[in-house]
């Protein structure tokens, strides 16, 4: 062969020098796999005792005392976790998260507790109304 | 506001707050709603405590408010302080009494807590105190020990991935725990599962007994897991999977209807119960894992029409992982915000593996700009497609030198090493001693790493080594001089591969004759990779095939079959051996197409940043 296609050229004519271009992509790594698995798993033990099921008659019973609302004396101070957001949606009809308690859940509800709070995150970018839940 | 209320009626409330408010969690979508969760969640919390503190409960009663409390705090709030407040203040009330079911319950959710904090410090602690609690478990005969070791093992793994005690620690409890069968399985199942995340051999008799379990001893959703664990072993050595995907196929058919929720429970004994919850448990989800799983597992034969399920099934996943991504039911914050990383790593994996794809079919691909190995992977590729070998190096150092799995590590070391050679070659001659003694170096590694972890399994992998081995020290591949000292046997071996894997339909006997002997067994069919069997059969062409006809038909595939991956400079040599052979057999008319042919590809390559010597 005197001379053939390439011959006084810089393309690489050697098998190891023509790999320096050529990645060997058919290692394909496959750790992501077994991680995204195990990382799905939790275990727990199963938690479904009621404290105050009819089994467990108790002295408390009687006694009766007031719903002291603690967010006043600063006495709880709670710093919430914050929602990751998928992506920002636009603000659906008014959903009012209070709607549907019990008249006595709603008697209690102090819906200035918050304020008194120390509110540390509240860029909570929330997002994907479902509209046909919201009423 | 000044009604009063019993304990009970606290707790009730409490529970209508949080019920409420996780019922609507997911519709929440303004800052005023955030408001508004947060207040029913603080109103829930608040009633439990007043419950705890406003009233004389019960031991019983007060650990399960408690754990309740805590629950709601670690999984709405980042109060973990307050949360093990209440936990120890429990617990020390409990120390006086014989409650050890109630005592355990504690103990764990102080475990959780620790975990939550996820700090060395924190976990390290934890651990001794669940070794104390093991000690205080010996001859109790209770099956919180089984779940406690477990708690061990993780808290272990945690503080030190690859602790040498977790491997004796796992063979431990799986022997102990052969009377609770079904946790006796997903014991197995997460023995693997680590063997795997570790890249270490899984102990095959395992593997055998988890074939052989009767399918009535478990629950369906902890069978579907056995199955997911068995196939990711099968594709980590890059065995076929077709057979274990009909099992998976007759499996749902039977068992869909009733895999509709994330967690199920399993009984350790009359008291202990545990709950198992993984999004895979629901067939929703598990169609996607598995579309995701078998297109990895078939990624190398995307230049196939007839198989290339990344090409058809990627996209789908990615449509169905972006749509479920948003799909909870009653939720907290924290199980919504786990579900939303599951689905955020899956659609990261996808465009991954994409992007793999993009590389392997046309030599490009999207632009990939997080933190992660993948990432680094991919853009050291990139980087060597480009022909910019400088980068290419630092970028595959920078992962050979990072804290990233021995899978990426390695698979980085060996395009080093043959970018190093390259070089070497290059320059031709002597080599400098400094870079002679590297090479070896990094050869080193990469047999020793192999050697200890499942690569040693993978065939793959071994036909890699030995195909890269005989490139970077035999001429007419290389013109480096590199010592031959390290050689494995590697041209025996390059023939048993070649043997069952050769483009030559009718392989005569004579070139693979030494090898046909009774003491080897019949080499495997690799994986359908192009490029490896590209590399195995121009090298075993030019080293060991003797027959001028067998010659001829390796080179004609290997010239014709390279054009359907993006691989210009491995098709050129491949065509300048097939002219070479074609040449020495007179078929002349061969001859003049395949130059012909080559000039064209001569001038792509020119195109592409080659250029003519000076």
């Amino acid at each position: 062969m005197a001379s053939f296609p390439g011959d006084g050229t810089n393309i690489p004519k050697r098998l190891v020098e023509c790999l320096e271009f050529q990645p060997l992509n058919h290692l394909i790594p496959k750790d992501g796999l077994v991680k995204l698995l195990r990382s799905s798993l939790e275990l727990y033990p199963a938690l479904s005792e009621d404290a105050f099921s009819e089994t467990l008659q108790d002295h408390s019973k009687a006694e009766k005392k007031v719903f002291t609302p603690l967010g006043k004396n600063g006495k709880l101070n709670i710093r919430f976790r914050e929602l990751n957001s998928v992506q920002p949606s636009p603000t659906g009809p008014v959903l009012n998260l209070f709607d549907g308690l019990s008249e006595k859940a709603k008697q209690f509800l102090n819906t200035e507790c918050l304020s008194s709070l120390k509110r540390l995150h509240s860029d909570d970018e929330m997002s994907d109304v479902d509209e046909e839940t919201s009423s | 506001m000044n009604e009063k209320l019993s304990a009970s009626e606290f707790y009730r409330l409490s529970h209508e707050y949080s019920e409420h408010a996780h019922q609507l969690l997911r519709d929440v979508s303004t800052e005023q709603q955030m408001q508004q969760y947060q207040t029913l969640i603080y109103h829930a919390i608040h009633a439990l405590i007043c419950t705890k503190e406003q009233f004389q409960l019960s031991a019983e009663q007060d650990v399960t408010v408690t754990l309740e409390l805590c629950n709601l705090l670690v999984q709405e709030t980042v109060e973990f302080d307050l949360a093990e407040t209440y936990l120890s203040s429990v617990k020390e009330r409990l120390h006086a009494t014989d409650l050890l079911h109630e005592k355990m319950l504690v103990e764990e959710a102080l475990v959780r807590v620790a975990k939550m904090r996820g700090s060395s410090q924190h976990l390290k602690d934890s651990l001794r105190n669940v070794n104390a609690t093991l000690s205080d478990l010996d001859g109790s005969n209770s099956a919180w020990h089984l779940y406690f070791s477990f708690l061990r093992i993780e808290l272990i793994s945690m503080i030190s991935p690859s602790d040498q005690r977790i491997l004796r620690l796992f063979e431990e409890l799986i022997q102990s725990s052969r009377d609770a069968p079904p946790f006796h399985l997903f014991i197995m199942c997460s023995y693997l599962g680590y063997c795997l995340d570790q890249h270490l051999s899984v102990p095959m008799h395992y593997l055998q007994e988890l074939a052989t379990l009767s399918d009535s001893e478990a629950p369906p959703p902890l069978k579907l897991w056995k199955h997911l664990i068995e196939l990711l072993v099968l594709m980590q050595i890059d065995s076929n999977i077709t057979g274990k995907l009909s099992e998976f196929k007759e499996f749902v058919t039977i068992h869909k209807k009733v895999l509709t929720s994330p967690s199920f429970n399993l009984r350790l004994d009359n008291k202990v119960e545990i709950t198992l919850n993984s999004l895979v448990f629901r067939y929703k989800d598990f169609k996607n894992i598995i579309l995701l799983f078998q297109s990895i597992s078939y990624l190398t034969n995307c230049y196939d029409k007839k198989a290339n399920f990344s090409t058809r099934f990627l996209p789908k996943v990615k449509k169905a992982a972006t749509e479920l991504l948003d799909s909870a039911e009653d939720a907290n914050i924290l199980a919504i915000n786990n579900m939303r990383s599951f689905y955020k790593r899956m659609l990261d994996l996808c465009h991954y593996y994409t992007c793999f794809e993009g590389l392997i079919l046309e030599g490009v691909c999207e632009e990939v700009t997080d933190e992660t190995e993948y990432a680094a992977l991919i853009n050291a590729m990139k980087l060597q497609l480009a022909k910019n070998s400088e980068g290419a190096l630092q970028a595959y150092s920078k992962i050979i030198d990072s804290k990233f799995s021995t899978e990426f590590r390695l698979i980085g070391m060996l395009n080093c090493f043959v970018i190093k050679v390259a070089t070497m070659s290059k320059h031709g001659g002597t080599v400098a001693f400094d870079d002679y003694q590297k090479v070896n170096e990094i050869w080193a590694s990469i047999t020793h790493l192999v050697d200890s972890h499942e690569f040693r399994m993978n065939q793959t992998w071994q036909c890699t080594l030995v195909v890269i081995w005989i490139a970077t020290h035999f001429h007419p591949f290389t013109n480096a001089q590199l010592s031959r000292e390290n050689d494995a046997d590697y041209l025996e071996k390059l023939k048993w591969f070649h043997s069952a894997n050769s483009y030559c339909k009718v392989a005569s006997s004579s070139s693979h004759g030494s090898v046909n002997n009774e003491e080897k067994p019949k080499a495997p069919a690799l994986k359908k990779a192009l490029l490896l069997l590209f590399l195995l059969n121009y090298i075993a062409g030019a080293t060991v095939v003797h027959d001028l006809g067998e010659k001829c038909q390796i080179s004609n595939a290997c010239f014709y079959l390279g054009q359907q991956q993006q691989m210009p400079l491995m098709r050129y040599l491949a065509g300048l051996s097939h002219l070479l052979n074609c040449g020495l057999a007179m078929k002349s008319k061969d001859v003049a197409i395949t130059r012909s042919k080559l000039k064209e590809l001569v001038e792509n390559l020119l195109k592409s940043g080659f250029e003519l010597a000076q």
